[in-house]
């Protein structure tokens, strides 16, 4: 395949022509996160860093049997040893149905969890809590409290729960979603039948900091305070007004600086329960979870298949898809059914094909609870699409770019699955440019050649998109308070949840820039229900497009309420003033200028008012941004270890806001989607239904000394309707990872393994085949 | 069973009586206050908890109190001297090598101890000395430049001395 050189030149010209017509002060510039001083001092206050005076510490009880209901509980054994404050159960507890997936209250859920249960669906279900004065003793606690089970009929895998139907649940122990099905006319089509099967292992997403929560429950006000590493302060609060019943307006909940998520942190999981202990002692508690309960009792990546079956010509065009995809929920169906109905929609982002049926069933099972993973769908969708390509290019003899580009949307087209616009989508750019900058012809051929002997090296692609916004799923709707200070410095009041990716700073600088002042007199403050203006959470990579454009168009906002204070001041009209580096000046005469603060203090002094604007602004488009990852592995055959030698990943971007935390973004996306290619694999017993992977010493993932260099590429072609063009990254950056190794390996082993991960023991098994 | 334990501590004295199996990032975290040690995983895979023992990077969750009784202790809390930071936290923060930070503190102590023994590394023996703490927010790219500037740094002002 030739990328023709006239092609490459133009690309180059333009990038040099939009550098030289649009040179910016903010964006565009590396720069650390927010608080990367506080974070290399040690002083930046995680959750469990927030301790107080009289702070109380709460630790789980947690069920030893995979699924019963609980004969007997006896806490009085841990009541009575010195230091416990309280002992919780379902008992002393509300026993309201919430859905830790809810952010908006009106929103329908399976709702199948209360904070405690007496029907234990799982080893490490939560029966209950104890309250002490230090993590120690409640400990000891938890260990006295006698409970006696009456088991049911357990199934810990899906075939199981959909041949034996154990009583899991009364309803949605399994969720069938509506097939998404798109025909562009009655022909049936014939052609060569491709089929695959994409397995998905369990994860978990290793996010450095574990889960806690600290809640403060003030008798004396009725306030309830919770302080936790989230992505929606009013999604939290929606599910503690349900279950308390207390107002909201008595309810504020704080995000915390956040160690990682990567999705983990993403769903109601420890709120309720910090809460419900806080309001039996009256005081402040901390939950914090250790590395076990972290893998055992919060989130972890879905297992499943996804099958798919196709019809292409023989030139290489797919003339029809189906796609069937079941995932074991786990023992709470929690956000799985969006989950599942998530990947069949996004499985018709990427090609355009004219005929789709998509179907997916989420499974509950006696086992940990699955749910949230970066990309949300986008990335197993890809897994399973991209592994089902190069299927088809292997048997149709063709190159898997090839393949690609006979098949892959177009700007402006529909994902027809949907019906929505995929917006301004460069899949030819990321393709022929990456394909161009990887040597990937030279690549392939030098791979084939090398099939004997120990080491074999292979080389693979694969591509994705991803969202830049919920719209129009939902509302997608972002408000912003800015309030300018009278010495001209600016306070931001705006809903985002860092997860340690740097959009404070991205903020920050899309602010500076429109304002055309000091990042460094520019503050914003994450969530807090007290503070914030509602905002449903930070998903779908939506804080820059969304959020971000909402930062910008206030802050034009609060440029015309500046210039027209200092169209006062400076006795001219505003269409006869600039502004520049925190002055607004009369263009024709610059030596006349007044700062933002002499408008400020105008403002408050003379025109009885403040500088301060509030906007609302939903979105109404949601572009894709397409995502091209180039793989070369090799392969030791007599170990089964596999390296990733040279890696390049090429995305369009939009505009890279901040690029070196763009890169970085993109870098531990590599790493974590070479871990699932790999190594990673939380297991639990199909027999037993216990928890085998019960910390980090029976974990695999890629470290610093495996880890190859990444070559990144940004193709900024300006989206509109994006702060200064900017759409999304930080889950985009996951999707195309695991197909682009798994087809690398595929390639240089002549197999086509797909069953996750592809660790020495699958690898030996499928060499020993041969 | 209680001990009396003395130790340095950030180039302070400590003196405390404790259990002697106490974890030494519980003694660290919820007896000195000094929260900047973090756990991440509780049996030494992640890092995170990493402090300096004798110069030594060891993970304060394998360690126990006793232990400490006679040495000398560095936290990151310990890293800043006069109000001014060590080349290794300048570094992180120009090398943009800071994302989530809570693996920060153990990396850069883990780095620390590297450089303290071996002034000119390699970036295979940087990547080596950092193989036993995750950042899972990057691919270490950064981290590994910020490591080899700082190394840069230091031997430049060992010459000035």
């Amino acid at each position: 395949m030739n990328v023709p050189v006239k092609k490459v030149k133009q690309y180059v010209g333009t990038i040099l022509f939009r550098l030289v017509s649009t040179i910016y002060e903010h964006i565009g510039k590396d720069a650390p996160v927010q608080n990367a001083k506080s974070k290399v001092l040690g002083q930046t206050q995680y959750c469990a860093d927030m301790q107080s005076y009289r702070m109380l510490y709460a630790k789980l009880i947690r069920s030893t049997v995979a699924h019963a209901c609980i004969t007997r509980i006896d806490t009085s054994a841990a009541e009575a040893m010195p230091g416990i404050v309280a002992v919780l159960t379902s008992r002393n507890t509300p026993a309201i149905h919430y859905d830790r997936g809810r952010c908006m209250s009106d929103t329908w859920a399976c709702d199948q969890e209360t904070i405690f249960t007496d029907h234990v669906r799982y080893i490490g279900d939560r029966i209950g809590a104890v309250v002490a004065d230090t993590p120690e003793a409640a400990l000891a606690a938890c260990a006295a409290v006698e409970v006696e089970y009456a088991p049911f009929p357990a199934a810990f895998t899906v075939e199981q729960t959909l041949q034996e139907h154990p009583p899991i649940h009364d309803t949605h122990t399994v969720y069938t979603c509506h097939p998404l099905i798109y025909h562009e006319n009655d022909n049936k089509p014939e052609g060569i039948h491709i089929s695959t099967i994409a397995e998905l292992q369990r994860t978990t997403h290793l996010a450095m900091e574990p889960h806690a929560a600290k809640a403060i429950y003030d008798a004396g006000s009725g306030c309830l305070t919770v302080h936790t590493p989230c992505q929606s302060v009013f999604g939290i609060r929606s599910t503690l007004n349900q279950v308390f019943g207390l107002p909201m307006n008595l309810i504020r909940v704080v995000k915390t600086p956040m160690g990682g998520s990567f999705g983990c942190k993403q769903e109601t999981i420890l709120e309720p329960i910090a809460a419900a202990c806080a309001i039996a002692v009256k005081g402040a508690v901390l939950l914090e979870l250790t590395r076990e309960e972290v893998i055992s009792n919060t989130i972890l990546r879905h297992n499943g298949t996804i099958a798919v079956n196709s019809i292409f010509s023989p030139s290489g065009k797919c003339l029809s898809m189906n796609l069937d995809c079941t995932l074991d929920a786990g023992a709470y169906q929690t956000v799985s059914p969006f989950y599942s109905e998530t990947i069949c929609q996004k499985s018709g982002k990427v090609y355009a094909i004219p005929n789709m049926e998509c179907k997916a069933k989420s499974v509950c099972t006696n086992t940990s609870v699955n749910g949230s993973y970066r990309s949300w769908g986008s990335a197993e969708s890809a897994t399973a699409l991209e592994f089902h390509m190069d299927s088809a290019a292997r048997r149709l003899g063709m190159d898997p770019i090839t393949l690609r580009l006979m098949n892959i949307h177009n700007a402006g087209d529909l994902n027809y699955l949907t019906g929505m616009p995929l917006g301004n989508i460069h899949f030819h750019a990321c393709l022929e440019q990456g394909a161009a900058a990887f040597n990937w012809p030279e690549r392939r051929k030098q791979a084939e050649l090398g099939k004997t002997g120990r080491y074999r090296l292979g080389v693979g692609m694969a591509l994705g998109s991803h969202t830049s916004g919920a719209y129009p799923g939902r509302s997608d709707l972002a408000s912003v308070v800015l309030k300018m200070q009278e010495d001209g410095s600016l306070i931001a009041t705006v809903c985002y949840h860092d997860h340690g990716c740097g959009t404070g700073t991205a903020l920050k600088k899309i602010a500076a820039e429109t304002l055309r002042m000091e990042e460094e007199r520019i503050s914003f403050e994450e969530g807090d229900t007290n503070v914030s203006l509602h905002d449903y959470g930070c998903y779908a990579s939506r804080t820059i497009y969304v959020t971000g454009r909402a930062v910008q168009l206030a802050a034009l906002r609060m440029m015309d309420k500046v210039k027209s204070m200092a169209a006062l001041l400076l006795e001219v009209d505003s269409n006869e003033l600039e502004y520049k580096d925190g002055k607004v000046f009369v263009t024709a005469a610059p030596e006349r200028f007044v700062t933002y603060g002499q408008a400020s203090m105008y403002a408050l002094r003379h025109m009885e008012q403040s500088l301060t604007v509030v906007v609302d602004y939903a979105a109404h488009a949601n572009p894709g941004v397409p995502a091209a990852h180039f793989a070369q592995v090799l392969v030791d055959t007599y170990t089964g270890l596999v390296k990733v030698e040279k890696y390049l990943a090429i995305h369009d971007i939009g505009k890279a806001i901040n690029p070196a935390m763009c890169r970085a973004q993109i870098g531990g996306a590599v790493q974590n989607g070479i871990g699932i290619a790999l190594y990673e694999e939380v297991r639990i017993h199909p027999k037993t239904g216990r928890l085998l992977t019960t910390g980090l010493s029976r974990y695999n993932w890629i470290n610093a000394m495996d880890m190859p260099k990444i070559e990144v590429m940004l193709i900024e072609e300006n989206e509109p309707g994006g702060p200064f063009g900017a759409k999304s990254i930080g889950e985009a950056a996951l999707v195309p990872v695991v197909p682009a190794i798994v087809n690398a390996v595929n390639h240089a082993l002549h197999t086509s393994l797909c069953r996750l991960p592809l660790n020495p023991m699958r690898i030996l098994s499928a060499l020993s085949e041969d | 069973m209680m001990k009396d334990i003395r130790f340095i501590l950030n180039r302070t004295s400590v003196r405390l009586t404790c259990p002697p199996e106490r974890r030494m990032l519980d003694l660290l975290r919820n007896d000195l206050h000094l929260t900047g040690t973090k756990e991440g995983c509780g049996e030494g895979e992640c890092g995170a908890c990493t402090i300096l023992v004798n110069g030594e990077a060891v993970h304060a969750c394998l360690m126990m109190a006793g232990q400490a009784d006679g040495t000398e202790i560095t936290t990151i809390e310990g890293l800043m001297k006069d109000s001014e930071l060590h080349p290794l936290q300048q570094a992180f923060i120009d090398h943009i090598a800071v994302s989530c930070g809570f693996c920060t503190p153990g990396m850069i102590l883990a780095s620390k101890a590297l450089l303290d023994h071996l002034p000119n590394p390699t970036e295979q023996q940087v990547r080596e000395a950092l193989a036993g703490n995750i950042c899972r927010c990057s691919n270490y790219e950064e981290i590994i430049a910020a490591v080899l500037d700082a190394a840069r740094q230091l031997r430049k002002e060992s010459k000035c001395r």
